[in-house]
């Protein structure tokens, strides 16, 4: 279970991102982070890994989420990633390997072999040498689900992986990520996409500065609190 | 990749064991001339009026280039690898302990007793003294006295004596010839100075290189900036030379062939006392082929300007 | 050329000044090529120049306590590379408006603390080198210190990949990402405080930027980028000193076009990448 106690973020300029959250997740499921644009949904995902300063208590497992950092894997919006950089699908899926390796020990035959099976499981065996600048946005973020699953994390979190993603591609990650929720990972999302939420996540967490509401997908994605978070009245799509 | 390796592999160990290896010093050929490397044109004049035929100077700051800052090429290294003879100024000139001269010499891993300071035998003046009587900043310009010249003269005819004893009666003579020429030169400068009245000994230029100079032939210096390694005419500097000009009334303000003019002429403006024309030399000589291209006729042409400038002769 | 080829392999084998001047150059060619990938990747290009000016506080405080400039440069260099991360990381500062705070600051206080001393010496001759004329201490202490950089970029390449690609992941898995940062500043301050004692600010940042930056277009994989930007920068140093002995030139301005000319050469011709191939290749239909 994750616990976050009093979770707050204050940004240097003093303004309040983030207020107050308390929460208590179970493992093994996927939420869905919703929220409207620059309304925390991304301070929220950074607090709880402890990327921002944040005040307040988070644990997994009764232990502070810090002592999990091998275990936690967050794959951050793509476009803050510099796409000229020389490396290939295989090196940058290789990359998922190195939180397990010791100090001096080079990525060996047993690492790329997991990483090509990831790479397989992603649709991606014949780009393996292709610079990553190279491909389509939703190859690139397949790219970034496969090097999660080598790093075999429980605690994953994603943020707005389908931005500018062809629906082929989202359909493979989607597929992949139930997957592993399957296999006992616990899976946290932040989605933009409002008409998907029903069909991807169990359960949801509406967040605008603050948490509205959360729970199971059928009860917390209302109307009623979609209006409370987005601020907006008579939107079709919550009809 | 694996190529790339080995063939860096091969270049580091085989350069790291080439950068090992020691040098010998040069040895004297008797035929041979010397091999006398000169830091700057000054000393390179005087090393062949008494040399001659007998030497080989390589010269390393060029005329128009400042000897405080210059950068040693390819050609003036492989001359110094063979070199009998290191001659310098000192005094800071070329830089002090951890200046390009210096470098030079230990990089080549010349014999000190063939580094010769031409300057070694002068008191230094000193361009700074603190409030606890410190003295700080040697003033490197010894050599625009014709006093000095003389001592110069004696230590590089000593130097090419002591590593080409063969030929010391010849070098004896050659100095002889020579100090005769700088004494009578000296002479000329103590009666011209001599003759100046009290109030119009004040001169003033714009680097305060004539300070030996000035204390050897009774003159006052102003200045504008007291070495050139500092700020060039900052307005403080400017201020106090205007001040010194004020308070002493010189007939002129002169300039040296290789520095700004520019703050002079801001000094001339506010005072309203000319500027001489020609510049003077301080720390080069002449172009060859131009007056001032030898050391002799630099002192002559210095001692001319200055005292016609002095006496308020234009 | 043949004949001038010639002219210089006798030169090498005869004037020991000579294989210093290579095998210095070749080393600090080599280690410059590979601290500067990094650099370059991060967008840092102009930190090596705001080190080797940041650091002439530090001489002038070796000299007032009278010890060597080393030690003194590299604190005031690391100094600055920590100022110029703390203003980048603490608020909006963007990382070229906070390296020429920190780098104007950092001279002002030397030129500051040069008045102050009265230095008889010009400190200028301390800092700024000749590859020609390298002191035999000077040598020693430039190997040393290159082949440190050169090892830790070897041991440490994991992290360093990984935090210059990916610092958010880098972070989250447990890599202390300022902790890399502060080692690449002090391999940084390394490397350029030795090489302005032996070779001059002029060549430092050139050694630094463009290799790198010529590897950069060439490679795929951060590890071939070393490989290249190194080999690269060795190769610039060996040409560059074949021309300046050879018609006589001053040996770190010459190294630092042959690298610039190296580059320019792949940016217009590298089938594919280069430019003028980018302009025919529009031109041509592709065949599918």
């Amino acid at each position: 279970m994750l616990e976050i106690q009093n979770l707050s973020v204050v940004y240097s300029n003093g303004v309040e991102a983030l207020s107050d959250v308390n929460l208590q997740l179970n493992a093994g499921s996927i939420y869905g982070i919703i929220g409207p644009n620059g309304a925390g949904k991304t301070t929220f995902v950074k607090g709880i890994l402890g990327i921002v300063p944040a005040h307040g208590k988070v644990t997994y497992k009764g232990k502070s989420i810090k002592s999990w950092a091998k275990q936690t894997a967050y794959v951050e919006q793509k476009k803050n990633l510099d796409l000229d950089f020389p490396i290939s699908v295989l090196d940058c899926v290789l990359l998922g390997t190195y939180p397990k390796l010791r100090f001096f020990e080079k990525p060996g035959a047993t690492e790329k072999a997991a990483a090509r099976k990831a790479i397989q499981q992603v649709g991606l065996t014949d780009q393996e040498n292709r610079q990553i600048g190279e491909l389509s946005g939703g190859q690139f973020q397949r790219v970034l689900i496969a090097r999660t699953i080598v790093q075999d994390a429980d605690l994953i979190f994603l943020d707005e992986p389908f931005v500018g993603v062809d629906v082929n591609s989202e359909a493979i990650i989607i597929d992949l990520l139930k997957q592993l929720v399957a296999e006992g990972k616990t899976i946290f999302m932040v989605h933009h996409d409002l008409s998907k939420v029903r069909d991807y996540f169990e359960k949801v967490i509406l967040i605008n500065k603050k948490v509205i509401a959360h729970g199971p997908t059928e009860k917390a994605f209302t109307k009623e609190n979609l209006i409370k978070t987005f601020d907006v009245l008579d939107n079709p799509l919550f009809t | 990749m694996k190529k790339h390796r080995s063939i860096l592999a091969f270049i580091l160990v085989g350069l790291l064991f080439v950068s090992c290896q020691n040098t010998n010093n040069a040895k004297i050929v008797a035929n041979d001339k010397v091999k006398v490397i000169s830091s700057f044109s000054i000393l390179t004049d005087i090393l062949y009026q008494i040399g001659k035929d007998s030497i080989d100077v390589h010269n390393l700051a060029p005329v128009g280039t400042d000897p405080h800052e210059y950068q040693p090429v390819p050609e003036d290294m492989k001359f110094a690898s063979s070199a009998d003879l290191f001659v310098y100024n000192g005094l800071n000139l070329e830089g002090g302990d951890n200046g390009w001269f210096s470098k030079l010499v230990k990089s080549v891993k010349a014999d000190k007793s063939r580094v010769i300071e031409v300057s070694s035998t002068i008191q230094p003046m000193y361009l700074l003294v603190d409030e606890n009587d410190e003295k700080m900043e040697v003033n490197p310009h010894s050599f625009i006295s014709p006093v000095v010249g003389i001592e110069m003269a004696k230590a590089i005819g000593q130097a090419l004596i002591s590593v080409d004893d063969a030929n010391k009666e010849f070098y004896e003579k050659n100095l002889e010839e020579y100090l005769a020429k700088l004494t009578a030169i000296e002479k000329k400068y103590r009666e011209s100075f001599a003759s100046i009245p009290e109030e119009d000994r004040y001169f003033i230029a714009s680097e305060r290189a004539f300070q030996y100079l000035a204390a050897e032939y009774g003159l006052t210096e102003g200045f504008i900036w007291s070495v050139d390694t500092e700020e060039n005419g900052s307005p403080d500097q400017i201020k106090n030379a205007i001040a010194f000009v004020k308070e002493n009334q010189p007939k002129v303000l002169f300039i040296e062939s290789n520095k700004d003019s520019r703050p002079m002429q801001t000094v001339s403006k506010e005072t309203g006392v000319p500027i001489y024309y020609p510049a003077i030399y301080s720390d080069e000589l002449g172009r060859p082929g131009q007056e001032a291209d030898t050391y002799l006729t630099y002192l002559e042409y210095n001692l001319k300007h200055i005292y016609n400038g002095l006496i308020g002769n234009l | 050329m043949g004949e001038a080829l010639q002219t210089f392999i006798s030169d090498l084998i005869e004037y020991p000044f000579l294989q210093h001047a290579l095998s210095i150059s070749l080393i600090l060619g080599i280690a410059c090529g590979m601290v500067g990938c990094f650099i370059v990747l991060r967008g840092l290009a102009l930190m090596g120049d705001a080190i080797s000016h940041a650091v002439l506080p530090g001489v002038a405080i070796s000299y007032i306590l009278n010890i060597s400039y080393f030690f003194g440069a590299v604190a005031f260099g690391i100094m600055a590379a920590l100022g110029i991360s703390f203003l980048q990381h603490n608020s909006k500062i963007k990382s070229d408006s906070a390296i020429g705070i920190v780098f104007s600051a950092f001279l002002a206080l030397g030129i500051l603390l040069v008045t102050k001393i009265q230095s008889a010496i010009n400190l200028n001759n301390i800092l700024f080198g000749n590859v020609l004329t390298i002191t035999p201490s000077d040598r020693i202490l430039t190997i040393v210190v290159a082949g440190v950089v050169i090892t830790a970029i070897f041991l440490f390449f994991k992290e360093l990949q990984l935090s210059t690609f990916d610092p958010v992941m880098a972070q989250t898995s447990g890599l202390s990402v300022n902790l890399i940062n502060y080692l690449l500043m002090l391999l940084l301050t390394l490397i350029t405080v030795v090489s302005l004692q032996t070779v001059g600010v002029i060549l430092v940042v050139s050694l630094l930027i463009t290799p790198a930056s010529t590897a950069f277009l060439l490679t795929k994989s951060l590890k071939s980028m070393l490989w290249v930007s190194a080999l690269i920068g060795a190769f610039s140093a060996v040409i560059g000193l074949f021309f300046s002995v050879t018609y006589n030139l001053p040996s770190g301005v010459v190294i630092v076009l042959t690298a610039t000319i190296i580059f320019l050469l792949v940016f217009f011709f590298h089938p594919k990448s280069g430019l003028l191939w980018q302009q025919v290749n529009k031109r041509r239909p592709k065949t599918a």
